[in-house]
C-alpha cells in the first residue's frame, strides 16, 4: 500500500517536473528567436532594490517589456535605463532628466527614448554631449529627490531637468513610504524625505544572500520569472482587473471640464488642501537644497496641465503664473512641458504621441512621442546652457 | 473639436460621429464616413458592448473552482447535485440580472417540456418566449434601428451565453415535439443540463440525446468517471489552453492594430484577416476544448465542436467542421424545414432549396451578432455554398488542394466582416485587400495613416513564416486527433500523464496576461 501510494507521488512529481522543464524550454525558445515579439513571454525582472529610493533599474539587464508595447529593455552599467557610459565626464556637458515612466519610455528601444533623442540631437551640436535618463516608472514627487540626490552626486550633471506630472502632489501614495521613499512629517511637523520602506521585510529579503539568489533565478529561470510576475500581480489578478473588450475601445479623448485645473489652483495659489501644500514645499525645498549643494542648475519641467482647451485659457495662464511664481521664489528654473509640446504638435497631433497599436491616443509615449519630448528636452538643456 | 462627448477633428468627423450615434444601420452615411476614415457608426456599435464576462475558463480562479469541483465530485456521493451547485455558483458570477433571466427561462422551458408533449402547439407559444427573449436582450436595437426607430438605450449588455442556451433549449424543445426526446420530470435535472457549467457559456450546443441521458445516469449515480478519459480530458483543457494563451492572445493585438488603425496597403490587409482567421478559429475551438476536456473530468461526453475546418477542402466541408452543434442545429431545425417547406411546385423546388440555404446561413450570422456585417458575413457564406452545390451539379469537381485553397481563401477574405465595426468600413478594407496599391513605400507616413507591414526585407520573411506556422499548427493539431494518437495517449495515461497535463496547463494559466482577451464567442 505504502509503496504504491509513494510511486504515485513520485509520479506525480515527476510529471510536474517535466511540465516545468517543458515550460522552461518552450519559453526559452521563444525568448531566443523571433517568435517573442508575438507569443508570450515571461516579463523580465528590471528593478531592484535601491536603499535611496527603494527601488532602481538593475545594471546590465535585457529583455523585453510586454506592457502597451513590446519592445527590447536594456539597463546600463550604471543601473539605468540609459546607454552604457561612464562615470566620470571630464569637460563633456551632461544633464540628467528625472521623471516617472515617461521619461523611462520602456515602450520604446533604447535609443528611441525622449532622452536619447535630445542626446543625439545635442551632441550632434556640441560633439560629446551627455544627457542621461534617470527615468523610473512610478517614480513620486519624493523618489525623483532622492534619486537627484543619489545620482547627482554620481553623476555630477551640469543641469537637470525634473519633470514633475502635477496630479501626483495630489495624491495620498505621495506620503506612504512603506515600499519606496515618501514625504513624512518630522518632529518639527516640517515634511522630510523618509525612508520607512528599509524596515520592510521585502526589502530585507531583497538586499539578502536570498534575494540576490531570487535576482539570480529570475536572470536565468523563465519559469521563475512566471512566478515572479504572478506573485506581482496577484494570483486571482484577472478576477479583479475586468477590462472592456477589444471592442469597447473607442478613440481616446481628453476632456475641457470647466472643474479641470480648479484643484491644481487651489494648491499651486491658495495653497489648498494644507496637506499637499506643504508636501510641494518640501519637495521645492529640497530640490533647491541640491541646486545649492551640488551646484547645477535645476529645471522642473511640469506636464499634466492640459494645453488643448482654448475655454480653460484664462485659468490655465493663471495656474502657470502661479507655479512659476513659487518654482522660481526657490531659484530654481521653470518649463510648461505642455506648452512647448503642443507648439511643436498642435492640439490635433498631441493624441498620436501616445500609445500603439489599437491603443493610440493613450498611454505613454510612442516613437513618436518620444522624438518630440526628446526635441522639447534638447530645446530647454540648449537654452539653458547657453544662458550659463 | 467635441462632439457629442467624442474628439472629432472637424465638422464632418463630427457628422459622422452624430449619425453614427444616432443611426448604426444607415449604411449610406457610415460608408461615407468609414471612407472618409471616421468610425462614428464603430463608436455606436462598440456602444452596443456585451459584458466582459467574470467566468473565463484561461484564468487561475476557474483552475481552482474546478479543483475544488473535481475533488468534491470524487469524495462525495451527491455527484449530480454538485455538479448543479457548481454550476449554479459559476454562472451567479455573471450577476444578479443574468442569473435571474436563467432562472426564469428554465423554469418557463420546464413548465412548457410537459404539454409540448400532449400537444406540438405548445411549440410555438414555448418558442416565442424563448426567442422573444433572445430578440430582446441582444437584438433590440438592432431590429428597432433596422425599421427606423431608435427608441432603446444602445447601452446593451447581452446576457451571459444567452445565445447558446437559448438555442439549446429550443432544440430539446423542437426534439420533445418531434417524439426525440424525453422532458425531465425533475427541476435539478433539467436546470443541470441547461446550466452544465462546462458548456453554459459558449457552448457546445448539445442536444438532449448527447447530454440528457447523461444527466439522468449522474444523479442516479450510474455514471462512472472513466479512469481513462482523464488524461485525455487534461490533454484537451491543455491544448485548448495552448490554443487560446499562446496563440490567439498573442495573435490579438496585432488584429486589434490593423482594424482599428485600418490597413495602410494590400499586405497589411491581407495579413489582418489572415491572423483574424486564426485567431477566431484558436480563440472558440480553444475554448471547446477547455470545455469539453473540464467535461471529461466528470465523465461526461460533449460533442466535438471543431474538426480542422481550416483544412476542409469545400464550403460544405468546412461547416461540417466549423462550429459543429450550431451547424448541425441550423441544418435540422432551420434549413430541412425551410426547404421542406411545401412553397413551390416542383419545378421550383431546388431555388427554393438555394433560398434555404442562404437564409439559414444569414441566420447563422445574425446569430453571432445583432450588425449587418454578420448578416453579410453569413450571406456570404450560404451564397458560396449555393455556388458549389451548382458547381457540384454541372461541372467536374476541382482537385483536392484548389477546393482548400479556394476554401480558405473565401474563409479569409469574408471574415473581414466578422471582425469589422460596420458595414462600411468592411468594404474599405476590403477595397484595400483587392487594391493595387504599393504598400512597401513611405512607410513613416504610412504608419500615421494606417496599420503597415514593415518594409524590411527580413521581418517580411519573418511574419510570412509566422503565418505559414499558423496554418501548420492547424495541420499538426489534425494529427493529435488521429486514432493513433488517441490511442496512445490512452495507453500512456496514468498519474505521470496527468501530472504533465495538469502541470504544464497551471504554467500557462500562471503566466500573467498582458492584454485582456475575453473568449471572442463569449460576446455571442
Amino acid at each position: 500500500m505504502w509503496r504504491k501510494l509513494s510511486l504515485g507521488v513520485l509520479k506525480f512529481v515527476a510529471g510536474i517536473a517535466v511540465a516545468t522543464a517543458a515550460m522552461e524550454l518552450l519559453f526559452a525558445c521563444i525568448d531566443a528567436t523571433a517568435l517573442r515579439w508575438i507569443l508570450p513571454v515571461p516579463p523580465i525582472a528590471l528593478y531592484g532594490p535601491d536603499s535611496e529610493s527603494g527601488y532602481r533599474h538593475r545594471a546590465n539587464v535585457s529583455g523585453l517589456w510586454l506592457t502597451e508595447h513590446r519592445s527590447r529593455v536594456t539597463t546600463s552599467n550604471l543601473g539605468l535605463r540609459d546607454r552604457n557610459r561612464d562615470l566620470a565626464h571630464d569637460g563633456i556637458l551632461r544633464a540628467v532628466v528625472i521623471g516617472d515612466s515617461f521619461v523611462e519610455a520602456l515602450q520604446v528601444d533604447q535609443s528611441e527614448t525622449a532622452v536619447a533623442v535630445a542626446e543625439r540631437i545635442l551632441s550632434s551640436e556640441r560633439p560629446g554631449t551627455e544627457v542621461v535618463n534617470l527615468g523610473l516608472a512610478g517614480a513620486r514627487p519624493a523618489v525623483e529627490v532622492a534619486r537627484l540626490q543619489s545620482e547627482g552626486r554620481r553623476l555630477a550633471p551640469d543641469l537637470a531637468i525634473v519633470m514633475l506630472s502635477v496630479e501626483t502632489l495630489l495624491s495620498p501614495t505621495a506620503m506612504d513610504d512603506s515600499e519606496f521613499t515618501g514625504y513624512r512629517r518630522d518632529g518639527t511637523g516640517e515634511f522630510r524625505l523618509s525612508y520607512g520602506f528599509r524596515d520592510s521585510q521585502g526589502y530585507r529579503f531583497r538586499t539578502s544572500r536570498a534575494g540576490r539568489l531570487y535576482y539570480w533565478l529570475l536572470d536565468h529561470s523563465q519559469v521563475a520569472r512566471i512566478i515572479n510576475a504572478r506573485k506581482n500581480s496577484g494570483l486571482l489578478a484577472e478576477w479583479f482587473d475586468q477590462a472592456a473588450p477589444p471592442d469597447a475601445r473607442t478613440e481616446p479623448s481628453f476632456s475641457c471640464a470647466p472643474a479641470l485645473l480648479d484643484d491644481q489652483l487651489a494648491l499651486w495659489r491658495d495653497g489648498k488642501p494644507e496637506e499637499a501644500n506643504a508636501l510641494l514645499h518640501a519637495f521645492i525645498r529640497d530640490l533647491s537644497d541640491i541646486r545649492l549643494s551640488q551646484s547645477f542648475p535645476i529645471i522642473i519641467a511640469t506636464s499634466g496641465i492640459e494645453a488643448r482647451c482654448p475655454s480653460l485659457a484664462g485659468k490655465r495662464a493663471a495656474l502657470v503664473t502661479a507655479i512659476r511664481a513659487r518654482i522660481e521664489a526657490a531659484g530654481l528654473q521653470f518649463v510648461d512641458l505642455d506648452t512647448r509640446v503642443l507648439a511643436k504638435t498642435g492640439a490635433s497631433g498631441m493624441a498620436r504621441l501616445r500609445g500603439f497599436g489599437a491603443g493610440i491616443g493613450s498611454g505613454h509615449l510612442n516613437v513618436e512621442g518620444n522624438r518630440v519630448f526628446g526635441e522639447v528636452f534638447a530645446d530647454i538643456i540648449r537654452a539653458t546652457l547657453a544662458a550659463y | 473639436m467635441q462632439c457629442f462627448g467624442r474628439v472629432c477633428k472637424d465638422a464632418w468627423a463630427c457628422r459622422c460621429a452624430w449619425h453614427g450615434a444616432k443611426f448604426p444601420s444607415d449604411i449610406a452615411i457610415i460608408v461615407d464616413c468609414a471612407v472618409e476614415g471616421y468610425d462614428g457608426a464603430g463608436a455606436a456599435r462598440a456602444a452596443i458592448i456585451q459584458q466582459a464576462p467574470l467566468v473565463r475558463y484561461d484564468t487561475l480562479y476557474f483552475a481552482f473552482f474546478l479543483g475544488l469541483v473535481w475533488l468534491a465530485y470524487l469524495l462525495l456521493p451527491w455527484r449530480g447535485w454538485i455538479l448543479l451547485a457548481a454550476s449554479i455558483l459559476f454562472y451567479a458570477a455573471a450577476g444578479l440580472r443574468d442569473s435571474v433571466l436563467a432562472a426564469l427561462v428554465i423554469l418557463s422551458n420546464y413548465a412548457f417540456q410537459f404539454p409540448i408533449q400532449r400537444d406540438r402547439r405548445w411549440l410555438y407559444s414555448a418558442l416565442l418566449l424563448d426567442f422573444g427573449c433572445l430578440a430582446y436582450f441582444k437584438y433590440r436595437v438592432f431590429l428597432t434601428t433596422s425599421v427606423g426607430f431608435d427608441v432603446f438605450t444602445h447601452d446593451i449588455v447581452i446576457p451571459l451565453g444567452i445565445s447558446f442556451y437559448i438555442f439549446q433549449l429550443s432544440a430539446f424543445l423542437i426534439d420533445i415535439a418531434r417524439g426525440k426526446a424525453q422532458p425531465f420530470r425533475s427541476l435539478a435535472r433539467f436546470a443541470l443540463f441547461k446550466l452544465f457549467f462546462s458548456q453554459l457559456v459558449a457552448g457546445p450546443i448539445t442536444r438532449w440525446r448527447q447530454f440528457g441521458p447523461q444527466v439522468h445516469r449522474l444523479f442516479d449515480g450510474k455514471l462512472a468517471i472513466r479512469s481513462r478519459v482523464i488524461g485525455l480530458g487534461l490533454g484537451l483543457c491543455l491544448l485548448g489552453l495552448v490554443k487560446k494563451v499562446l496563440f490567439a492572445d498573442s495573435i490579438a493585438p496585432t488584429v486589434d492594430a490593423i482594424f482599428h488603425d485600418g490597413p495602410a496597403g494590400p499586405a497589411a490587409a491581407w495579413l489582418g484577416a489572415w491572423l483574424f482567421m486564426f485567431q477566431i478559429y484558436f480563440d472558440f475551438s480553444g475554448y471547446s476544448d477547455i470545455a469539453i476536456g473540464t467535461a471529461y473530468l466528470f465523465g461526461i461526453r460533449l460533442p466535438r465542436n471543431f474538426a480542422t475546418p481550416l483544412l476542409a477542402s469545400s464550403i460544405a466541408q468546412f461547416w461540417q467542421r466549423w462550429h459543429i452543434t450550431l451547424a448541425s442545429y441550423l441544418r435540422d431545425y432551420v434549413f430541412i424545414p425551410l426547404a421542406d417547406m411545401k412553397w413551390t411546385t416542383r419545378r421550383y423546388r431546388i431555388a427554393q432549396h438555394f433560398l434555404a440555404i442562404i437564409a439559414t446561413m444569414a441566420l447563422c450570422g445574425l446569430w453571432h451578432g445583432a450588425n449587418f456585417t454578420f448578416v453579410i458575413w453569413g450571406t456570404l457564406q450560404g451564397a458560396a455554398m449555393v455556388f458549389a452545390t451548382l458547381w457540384s451539379r454541372h461541372l467536374r469537381p476541382p482537385p483536392a488542394w484548389s477546393g482548400w485553397a479556394a476554401t480558405f481563401a473565401f474563409s479569409v477574405v469574408v471574415c473581414v466582416f466578422f471582425r469589422s465595426p460596420n458595414v462600411g468600413y468592411a468594404f474599405h478594407y476590403l477595397g484595400t485587400m483587392f487594391s493595387l496599391r504599393d504598400a512597401s513605400a513611405g512607410t513613416a507616413e504610412r504608419a500615421m495613416d494606417g496599420w503597415y507591414v514593415p518594409t524590411d526585407g527580413m521581418t517580411g520573411l519573418l511574419i510570412a513564416a509566422g503565418c505559414l506556422a499558423l496554418l501548420a499548427m492547424h495541420w499538426l493539431e489534425a494529427q493529435l486527433f488521429t486514432r493513433r494518437a488517441l490511442v496512445l495517449i490512452s495507453v500512456l495515461d496514468g498519474i505521470f500523464l496527468r501530472a504533465f497535463f495538469a502541470g504544464a496547463a497551471l504554467w500557462l494559466l500562471l503566466l500573467p496576461k498582458v492584454q485582456d482577451n475575453p473568449f471572442i464567442y463569449f460576446r455571442f
